[in-house]
């Protein structure tokens, strides 16, 4: 495969050839070299991209910290039980219990 | 501030983003792995080791427990307390409503949190009707089993669910996996009595035997079998009322309003739930996609790889031989401050077998030695010249260098890069074929002794061996590399010779060839031996700038995306393959490495480690397969399994940094600043001396 590699590493020819490879040679000197300095690519003057894209972070920021706040609001918060004591259940079948209308949910008993 | 002041230091603000991005992740991560029991799980039913209490044992399947003991209760006569586990369940949960509207019954539904979340509507709808909701916990952890944070977390996460989704309470309990009031037994007594503490009232079931006309409470999934259940019971005519529990026990509702604030944590839950599963179902998908197209990846390279060897050894008639290229080569070696390696880079061009050749160091206004080395040199051998210039960057060096070239084919070489005897020759072949503008050659790595070393030698022996070749058969060569190139000098003239507008000007260089209409090939028997960085320091800065300036030469040149012709075809194909390979991939990879963490750790490990196996075996055959064709050892192949851990990191963090910094279009020290010389601006201290020699030796 060594030999002759200059001819094998140029697998198509065929297909090739249309190409002009003196296109190049159309415009040349087209950019003069070191007349014109040009600004480098993704260099962005007016500081606003660089600006938006602080709020964006801030804003992505924000919301992943609220997040974890809040993760960590619902997580601590889960400690208050419904309530203390189980509600009653005397009704028809047991007989009567004194503590009737404490446990009554309706009454706001269960709640926090 | 003036945008001229405006010179600044890298970003560095979105690693903490990155940071809190990642944290995110892993909270929802570990939320979604508890509630589906790969977190701290209590899936399975315990053995029932002991009976419940005696004084419980009544068959009776309310219990409540109390200071002084337990107290049961059941249903009056003629009263069926229907009760649903689970759900709510979008197909089922509706059914069952119609089927008791239609029956003109109540019953209780024992719904999960994380379901009762997923669908507020149902909930609502139940209580709506009239039923009464119970919990049946938030995912359906076993309490015989569960640890003390999960039993509580099961039972208040549903009161919030409950909240959030219709702005209840409930203090209806059923354990998940139990029946009638016996199946409470070994450790789910205790678990239950725990619970009722916190104000539950426990609602087990009646035994199935008995007859619904003495009063029960049944149970039933809900599914098709608890439906048919339910509408056989509600055809029962010796039963006189189907009602809810409370309705049963002619008792005030077990259900009742919270507090506004309750309801807005509830609210919280069902967001934070629904986003999480959202963000994990993209995620998983994201995940699939990453690994079909890093095997994908890896397979195509194989098999380009195979093609363009078997290219190479095929004959082929039809085929016009090119004559052999002993045309005379410029040889230009830009060097900035690289006094350790200029002698010996010289000399090995000057060892060249190529006939006729000019070696053009251009002195980029280094700060030591160099030039007066280059010089003595010159002055033992004509056919090197020196030419000094203030500093200006590598750009200006080769333009100066193009200036002074005597010949129509120039090469171009980094000043810390050695050639071998052959590689010259080698390298200007291809140009034998009038559409072909620039060679790449094949560069090895020199110093690979240190771990460092072995790693970037793996990397590029795949990026030559595999990638390249790919490029090759698929004719879109993104990158001549500095250290071993070969053009044609008039297809340099007509891209206006070597843009400084990018830090990456070799890739800029090949693109901009490209879109003239000249072909780049591969020629992988010319090569020549590179030094690469051997600090993490060194290696991130030499990638930052790396992966910056491909960066900007894919941005100048994306119109390459809609020519036409081979430019067209190119842009087309190597702007998707970078974009996608080399910037989407790698952002997406931290989020990746979490997954893979999070699923050695609490899922299958197992599992996780096949897949990272599997993974790591295709590598390394494709890998195993590289070597071979570059004719290296197999043995380097054991730092394969240890690149994952850290080089990869490095990887796709400078990309992270690279592409945030493109984005945010600072303008960074290097941009304003001197420009420096060749390889790296940053590497300005000199290579060690021991690594030199390495290279020198190898």
């Amino acid at each position: 495969m060594q030999g002759t590699p200059h001819i094998a590493s140029t697998p198509h020819d065929g297909r090739w050839s249309p190409v002009p490879p003196a296109r190049g040679e159309q415009h040349p000197a087209r950019r003069p070299r070191a007349a014109e300095p040009r600004l480098p690519v993704f260099i962005d003057e007016s500081g606003l991209r660089r600006r938006t894209l602080q709020g964006v972070a801030l804003l992505v920021g924000c919301a992943c910290v609220g997040y974890l706040l809040f993760v960590g609001a619902v997580v601590s918060g889960l400690r208050e039980p419904v309530g203390t004591r189980p509600p009653s259940t005397n009704g028809p079948a047991p007989a009567d219990r004194p503590d009737t209308d404490r446990s009554a949910p309706s009454a706001g008993g269960p709640r926090q | 501030m003036s945008p001229r002041a405006a010179v600044r230091r890298p970003p560095r603000g979105h690693w903490l983003v990155l940071l809190l991005v990642l944290l995110v992740v892993a909270v929802a991560l570990l939320f979604e792995g508890w509630t589906t029991h790969q977190v701290d799980a209590a899936r399975t039913k315990p053995p029932c080791t002991r009976p419940i209490p005696r004084e419980a044992d009544d068959g009776k399947p309310l219990l409540t427990f109390g200071p002084k003991g337990v107290a049961t209760a059941g249903m009056p006569p003629g009263t069926a307390a229907l009760t649903f586990d689970g759900g709510p369940d979008p197909v089922w949960t509706p059914r069952l409503l119609d089927l008791l509207r239609r029956h003109h019954a109540r019953a209780t539904f024992f719904v999960y949190g994380k379901d009762a979340a997923r669908h507020p509507e149902l909930t609502r709808r139940i209580l709506h009707e009239g039923h009464e909701i119970g919990s049946y916990t938030y995912s359906g952890g076993d309490f015989g089993v569960a640890s003390p944070l999960r039993a509580k977390l099961e039972l208040s996460l549903t009161q919030s669910a409950l909240a959030g989704a219709a702005g209840v309470n409930t203090t209806l309990l059923r354990l998940p996996h139990t029946t009638a009031a016996d199946t409470l037994c070994g450790p789910q007594w205790p678990a239950a009595k725990r619970a009722a503490e916190q104000g539950y009232l426990v609602v087990a079931s009646d035994r199935k035997a008995r007859k619904p006309w003495r009063g029960v409470v049944t149970q039933h999934s809900q599914t098709d079998l608890g439906y048919h259940e339910a509408e056989d019971l509600l055809r029962d005519r010796r039963v006189k009322r189907f009602t809810t529990v409370s309705g049963g026990l002619g008792r005030p509702s077990f259900v009742a309003q919270v507090p506004l604030a309750q309801e807005i944590k509830g609210e919280g839950l069902i967001w934070t739930q629904r986003l999480g599963r959202t963000f994990l179902t993209v995620m998983v998908w994201t995940l699939t996609l990453a690994g079909v197209l890093g095997v994908l990846r890896m397979l195509l390279f194989a098999l380009f790889a195979r093609l363009h060897v078997r290219r190479l050894r095929r004959y082929r008639p039809g085929a016009p031989r090119l004559r052999e290229v002993r045309d005379p080569v410029t040889v230009l070696v830009p060097a900035y401050n690289e006094e350790a390696g200029i002698a010996a880079t010289v000399y090995s061009l000057l060892a060249s077998t190529h006939p006729h050749f000019q070696v053009i160091v251009i002195d980029d206004g280094s700060t030591d030695a160099t030039a007066d080395i280059a010089e003595s040199v010159a002055d033992a051998d004509p056919r090197v010249t020196v030419i000094r210039q203030p500093n200006g960057g590598k750009p200006s060096a080769l333009n100066t260098g193009l200036a002074h070239a005597r010949y129509d084919i120039v090469v171009m070489v980094d000043a810390d890069t050695i050639f071998e005897p052959e590689a010259l020759a080698r390298l200007v072949q291809p140009l034998a074929h009038p559409a072909v503008g620039a060679v790449s050659g094949n560069t090895k790595v020199g110093n690979r002794r240190s771990l460092m070393g072995k790693w970037q030698h793996l990397e590029y022996v795949l990026g030559f061996n595999l990638d390249r070749r790919m490029f090759e058969v698929l004719e879109c060569m993104p990158t001549v590399p500095g250290a071993i190139g070969a053009f044609r000098r008039d297809a340099l003239m007509g891209v206006g010779g070597v843009s400084d507008e990018t830090l990456a000007e070799d890739t800029d260089l090949t693109m901009a060839l490209w879109r003239a209409g000249w072909r780049v090939v591969y020629e992988e028997s010319a090569v020549a031996w590179t030094e690469v960085p051997s600090t993490v320091r060194q290696l991130w800065r030499q990638r930052y700038r790396w992966c910056y300036g491909t960066l900007q030469a894919m941005w100048k040149h994306r119109r390459a995306v809609v020519e036409v012709g081979p430019a067209g075809r190119f842009g087309r194909r190597v702007l998707l393959y970078v974009t996608l390979f080399q910037i989407v991939l790698p952002l997406c990879a931290p989020v990746v490495d979490m997954f893979a963490l999070f699923g050695a750790l609490f899922r299958d490990p197992v599992e996780a480690a096949l897949v990272w196996f599997g993974f790591l075996s295709v590598q390394l055959v494709t890998a195993a397969y590289a070597l071979r064709l570059d004719r290296e050892r197999l043995r380097v192949l054991w730092v394969l399994p240890l690149q994952q851990f850290v080089y990869r990191q490095l990887m796709y963090l400078v990309v992270i940094h690279s592409v945030t910094t493109a984005l945010l279009g600072t303008r960074l020290k290097w941009h304003s600043m001197k420009r420096t010389g060749t390889a790296d601006p940053y590497l300005l201290e000199a290579p060690p001396e021991e690594a030199r020699q390495s290279l020198q030796g190898s």
